[in-house]
């Protein structure tokens, strides 16, 4: 063996050894990530999808507590950018008897204001910030949920296992920190249990449970996406094990939207005026 | 004959293992019997009024439910009362299988404030106001809330009502004995009333299970009485007793394995059985004290009675199980369940009195007939002499008079028949002084009423409920349920209501838009806003908006008056809502169901049972004349029956119901026996006095003595807690009599005028 040969050799093993201890040292640190992190590392993660525009087309099934099924469709404008509040903006596209509706939020560090514009009416109408913890659209996530979620913000965490879920054939590992609400804290459902992917740090599955420490709710991601190269949740169901009721929601849609999204259209005052073929939230959409 | 019954004489210890590994094994199931008081059950499952009410179940939850009054003298604007009222609320709120509690203070309202509208509680979080300002804040919310005021406050103010909803499929009766509890329990000084079906299956319940415990030895004890003074001796008294125990053991602890429950009816059959099946054992006993004066073995003797017996017991027993069997012609269920295991147990009491009773006489020395008189019957003989002399008078010398007078009785209680009221309320059958009642009145009194009339609109489609049109066809409705003649409606509510106020709220409390929005899709929306203010919708809507249903609530009413209205409201339904399937569903339909089916059921099980026993007579005697003179003094009593009920005012409910068939197939045992008594005696040649001397001497001492024992049996029904049965025992233990004194008078009285050629048959 040459010098130059002997070289390569040394230099790839040199390298390789660089790797290994580079990934063993990552997922040591990995290993060692407490349940606080990993919650910190969810809400980065959803801060990153969501940062800026975003303009989306979802689905809401819902299967009632008697039996009965309703749907939703709807267009929305989200904006969320550094030092201003977040703002949501949902677009009623179908039933057709409320097409046209809007519901917005504004949601600042210290609170959050909620406004329903009916298309039939000319006036918005505020809705109490005490109905965050209510049901959005008669589904069986509420409005906290359909704003951002704020996990680690919110819910003390503790790890408690590692293991792989399965989604739509893809296997997922996943870490499992078991939650409990924080005391300065509010949330419909005061402790739960939620599955972490450890490669997309998106909440896979959960299990809430109320007050009364019954397992109220269970929500799992049936179908992933990509967004801007991360994956995302494109098709999640909530049950409640409380009644027999459900909810499936789809996002059709997900995407920045050509232009930026003024900060004037998330104005209650603006709610009339506002454009949704500008935005491509037609119900052909 | 003679071979099974040397038999039984020859192995008394198999006949008596027998019966008592049958009774440990029947008796071991009676702790599992079941108690069921609702109403529900007592349909067929396949009826139409229960298959809409567990329609209207599977769609909207619990069709029942139970109101909580509590009344104070003064007011319940009261900071003291709030705050009990409120703790009250949060204890029901936590028993298990209670799904809703709503009272004046978490009651949701709809308040448009500035460019907000809100569906709050009535008090901010539900909880009682503290302070003047806040209470008179919450007053004047409360009392302007027109959907709230007379639901869940009085329109006086100085009474609340808390409205509990239970989930569905839960024993809605261990829920309301809990609610019950916690009641019973509390110490302010209002007073507390409770209502609703399942509480009312709460105190039936346990009054069902308090009337056997009264009942059941009172009637042993009355039973025992009678034999004492019929047999003066223990064995004349234990072994009828025995017999009816262990009938009873056996027919109840069929019915738990079987799983037929204790109902309202149901539960007086161990009753009936002590009374009805002792007449079996007081045949065999007498024969066996008669042949035992002769100069026979006492295993002759007891071959003789049991062998001579197998007949008029078996006969007369068959005839009162057909009797009992005619109730299965009846549409309520337990009327039919009655009625086959009343049936069963008189045939165990045959069983009883033709094996059990001569095995044990075979291990008993050989008791000769009483010997103070001349009939084992010596203690009442003289007053039944006297009794049955004047009879004898009677028939014999005034035959065409006393015909007369039997069609002169005749039209007069026939008269009274169509007086009769028919009354089948739970209410009725527990009487005015129950706590049931009190409860009932109290919401009357005080609120829009303790009845419920509900209706299910249903367009059968996605959000049909919203569309003007429908809405607007409700609102008639409902307008026409508060002014309509009849029994009034007190209020009505649906989803209609919560538009109208939407709508008003919507606009700033404007009253002129208390009104369904003109504009398609306005109401759509305000449901939108609705529902994001966490508003529910209950039982006023589906989750698609499909269906929904209609509440009306109205006073206590009669039967009769239910019906009306259920009839009205079908009529109106029918005319008004062609194209939308609109259909009265709850306890209103139910009610009125079980009503209107109470005439036709009772002239089908008497029309059954009358035929039946007259074909029996007819088969037994060999003539249909025979058959059909045996009914006459029976078609008399049933028509005293009714008669006594229309002039009385005692209502034809689901007990009283059964006394015309039962009173058939106990009755035309008396037919029986004395006119084949009398074609005996008439067959010897004798005259008119000789015949019906001799008849009333033998069979008629019979008869007295079984009628009078049933009749003291039943009279102690009187002791019952529940009005109907009261009533029953009443009419039961008046028929016994009216039925043996029409056997001996009405009988002979015809035979002697018209001399029916089946007398001279066998001469």
């Amino acid at each position: 063996m040459n010098l130059k040969r002997r070289s390569r050799v040394l230099i790839t093993t040199c390298l390789a050894l660089t790797v290994f201890l580079t990934l063993g040292v990552h997922s040591l640190g990995q290993d060692s990530l407490t349940g606080e992190e990993i919650m910190i590392n969810v809400d980065e993660q959803q801060e990153k999808i969501s940062e800026g525009d975003v303009l989306s087309i979802l689905n809401f099934e819902n299967v009632n507590p008697d039996g009965t099924e309703t749907g939703y469709r709807f267009g929305s404008l989200a904006r969320k950018e550094p030092g201003e509040p977040n703002y949501t903006l949902i677009y009623y596209l179908e039933p057709e008897d409320v097409a046209g509706s809007i519901f917005l939020s504004r949601e600042t560090e210290e609170d959050t204001e909620m406004w329903l514009l009916l298309s039939a009416f000319p006036q918005p109408k505020k809705l109490p910030s005490s109905q965050q913890q209510g049901s959005f659209a008669g589904s069986n996530l509420t409005f906290q949920e359909i704003g951002s979620r704020n996990m680690s913000e919110r819910y003390n965490a503790e790890l408690v296992g590692e293991v792989e879920l399965t989604i739509a054939g893809e296997t997922v590992p996943t870490y499992v920190l078991e939650t409990e609400v924080k005391e300065d804290a509010t949330a419909k459902y005061p402790s739960g249990k939620v599955w972490v992917g450890k490669n997309n740090w998106l909440i896979l599955k959960s299990e809430d449970y109320n007050s009364d420490g019954e397992l109220a709710r269970v929500m799992e991601v049936e179908e992933l996406g990509t967004f801007e190269g991360k994956r995302v949740t494109k098709k999640l169901v909530a049950e409640s094990r409380l009644d027999e009721s459900s909810t499936t929601v789809t996002f059709e849609k997900r995407e920045r939207p050509e232009e930026e999204i003024p900060v004037d259209v998330f104005s209650p005052d603006n709610l009339t005026e506002f454009d949704p073929e500008r935005w491509g939230l037609t119900q052909s959409s | 004959m003679n071979s099974f019954a040397g038999w039984v004489v020859d192995n008394p210890w198999k006949v008596i293992g027998l019966a008592l590994i049958g009774t440990v094994v029947l008796g071991f199931f009676i702790p599992g019997l079941n108690l069921v008081t609702n109403f529900e059950e007592y349909l067929s499952p396949s009826n139409p009024a229960v298959e809409a009410m567990k329609k209207a179940e599977e769609r909207y939850g619990s069709q029942v439910f139970v109101r909580v009054t509590m009344v104070t003298e003064d007011t319940v604007f009261d900071e003291g009362v709030l705050e009990r009222l409120e703790e009250l609320r949060k204890e029901i709120a936590g028993l298990s299988g209670v799904k809703k509690v709503e009272g004046p203070l978490n009651s949701q309202m709809i308040i448009g404030q500035g460019d907000s509208l809100v569906v709050e509680q009535v008090a901010p979080g539900g909880v009682h106001p503290k302070g003047q300002e806040d209470l008179e804040n919450y007053r004047e919310r409360l009392m302007g809330n027109e959907l709230l005021v007379g639901r869940v406050v009085s329109q006086s103010g100085n009474s609340a009502a808390l409205s509990i909803e239970m989930e569905t499929g839960v024993n809605e009766q261990e829920v309301a004995d809990e609610i019950r509890a916690i009641t019973d329990a509390y110490g302010g000084p209002e007073e507390i009333y409770i209502a609703g079906l399942p509480f009312m299956n709460s105190v039936l319940s346990e009054e069902i299970i308090d009337d056997l415990i009264v009942l059941l030895p009172l009637v042993f004890v009355a039973i025992g009485l009678v034999l004492y003074l019929s047999f003066r001796s223990p064995r004349g008294i234990l072994l009828p007793l025995t017999v009816v125990t262990l009938s009873t053991i056996w027919s109840v602890g069929l019915m738990s394995l079987v799983g037929v429950p204790f109902t309202l009816i149901t539960f007086i059959l161990p009753v009936i059985l002590v009374a009805v099946g002792t007449a079996y054992s007081i045949h065999v006993l007498n024969k066996y004290y008669e042949l035992s004066a002769k100069d026979l073995s006492k295993r002759e003797i007891i071959v003789k009675t049991a062998s001579a017996m197998y007949s008029p017991v078996s006969m007369a027993g068959l005839t009162t199980a057909a009797g009992f069997l005619a109730l299965m012609s009846s549409f309520l269920v337990p009327q039919r369940q009655f009625g086959v295991f009343a049936a069963i147990g008189v045939f165990f009491s045959i069983i009883f009195s033709l094996t059990l009773v001569p095995a044990i006489l075979s291990l008993l020395p050989l008791q000769a007939k009483n010997s103070d008189g001349d009939s084992i019957f010596s203690s009442l003989a003289g007053i039944r002499k006297s009794f049955l002399k004047g009879f004898e008078r009677l028939v014999t010398t005034k035959k065409r008079i006393l015909l007369g007078a039997f069609l002169v009785v005749l039209a007069v209680f026939a008269v009274g028949t169509f007086m009769v009221k028919i009354e089948t309320s739970q209410r009725s059958f527990l009487g005015e002084g129950s706590v049931v009642t009190k409860g009932l009145n109290s919401l009357d009194r005080s609120f829009s009423g303790s009845n419920q009339l509900l209706v299910e609109i249903d367009t059968s489609q996605k959000d049909g409920l919203k569309d003007p049109d429908t809405l607007k066809k409700m609102e008639e409705f409902e307008n026409w349920l508060k002014t309509k003649e009849g029994i009034k409606i007190n209020k009505t509510f649906s989803l209609v209501d919560i538009v109208k106020q939407l709508n008003q709220e919507y606009h700033g409390g404007d009253h002129d838009y208390f009104r369904i929005p003109e504009k398609e899709n306005l109401a759509s929306q305000l449901l939108l806003l609705f529902s994001f203010q966490g508003g529910g919708l209950g039982q006023l809507a589906r989750g698609d908006f499909s269906a929904g249903e209609i509440t009306g609530l109205y006073d206590s009413a009669s039967s009769t008056e239910i019906v009306e209205l259920k009839e009205e409201v079908h009529e109106y339904l029918d005319e008004n809502f062609s194209s939308i399937d609109a259909e009265m569903v709850g306890s209103t339909r139910l009610s009125a169901m079980v009503s209107s089916k109470v005439v036709s059921s009772q002239l089908v099980s008497l029309v059954t049972s009358v035929g039946v026993a007259g074909l029996i007579v007819a088969v037994i005697i060999g003539s249909i004349v025979a058959g059909v003179i045996s009914l006459i003094p029976l078609v008399l009593t049933v028509l005293i029956n009714f008669g006594v009920m229309g002039y009385s005012g005692t209502p034809l409910d689901l007990a009283t119901l059964m006394v015309s068939s039962i009173v058939i197939g106990i009755g035309i045992d008396y037919a029986i026996h004395f006119i084949e008594r009398f074609r005996i005696e008439y067959e010897e040649g004798r005259d008119e006095e000789e015949i019906l001397s001799a008849t009333l001497r033998t069979t008629g001492q019979g008869i007295f003595y079984n009628a009078m024992a049933l009749a003291v049996g039943f009279a102690i029904l009187a002791f019952s807690s529940f009005s109907a049965i009261v009533n029953f025992g009443f009419l039961m233990a008046l028929t016994m009599v009216v039925s043996m004194i029409s056997a001996f008078t009405v009988i002979p009285a015809i035979l002697l005028l018209f001399r029916p050629s089946f007398l001279e048959s066998k001469r």
